[in-house]
């Protein structure tokens, strides 16, 4: 049977728990890294637009790192939730997987595409950070919506 | 697709739950292959079929609209 490399069953639970403290994290800061002086650290950061061309390439800034962190826990959050094997992983499930990837990517893109014509400068690039999560999101709600059907339908035996 | 999964596992006695187990399979995927809600790969279809000591032909079966686009070539 064919099927893709996927995490242990075992990463869903951390996933979950990390999903849970990134959006509590978020919903309590707003992102807002002024609050929080003591996450301003020096970081490597590999392009920054400066006048200094001597530092737009692998440099060291000072940054707030709220949201990067933040955003890295949801994204690896959501990556243990989505791509860690179900406790009985088969073809079913990855052809289950396979739709809703192809769903979250189609959502993905339009959202893009609409927003390319229509978003500019400032809400443009906020709208990019947020569809950064749309696809994982999706594929996520997708894939568990679609189990629960499954098995409902088999509970009532249609 | 049709299949006569259910009626091999009257013959057999068996559950969906111990079809899935002696397969590998989910309870899940075996309830949607017999309700036609999943068409399975030729390898699963191929062990299913084993599995009852049958052949493909006897378990699984094109539907009347699907044969359309199966001419054999002449």
């Amino acid at each position: 049977m064919y099927t893709i490399p996927l995490l242990p069953n075992s990463f869903k639970k951390p996933g979950f728990i990390i999903i849970a403290f990134g959006l509590a994290a978020w919903l309590l800061t707003g992102l807002d890294g002024n609050n929080y002086p003591w996450l301003n650290i020096r970081v490597l950061s590999l392009f920054n637009k400066t006048n200094d061309p001597d530092t737009h390439f692998a440099s060291i800034i000072q940054n707030n790192v709220l949201d990067e962190l933040i955003s890295m826990a949801l994204i690896a959050g959501a990556v243990f939730v989505g791509f860690s094997k179900e406790k009985n992983e088969n073809e079913f499930t990855m052809a289950i997987r396979c739709s809703s990837m192809f769903w979250a990517v189609l959502v993905y893109y339009t959202v893009q595409f609409i927003s390319i014509g229509l978003l500019y400068d400032y809400a443009f690039f906020k709208l990019v950070f947020y569809n950064l999560f749309t696809i994982l999101f999706i594929y996520i709600t997708r894939f568990y919506y679609l189990v629960y059907k499954s098995t409902k339908a088999m509970h009532n035996g249609k | 697709m049709e299949n006569n999964i259910r009626v091999q596992r009257a013959i057999k006695k068996i559950s969906q739950d111990e079809l899935a187990i002696a397969l590998g399979m989910s309870r899940q995927a075996i309830h949607a292959i017999e309700t036609k809600k999943y068409i399975p790969s030729a390898l699963a279809a191929l062990r299913i079929a084993h599995y009852f000591g049958k052949t493909m032909e006897e378990v699984f079966s094109l539907e009347e609209e699907e044969k359309k686009f199966a001419a054999p070539l002449s």
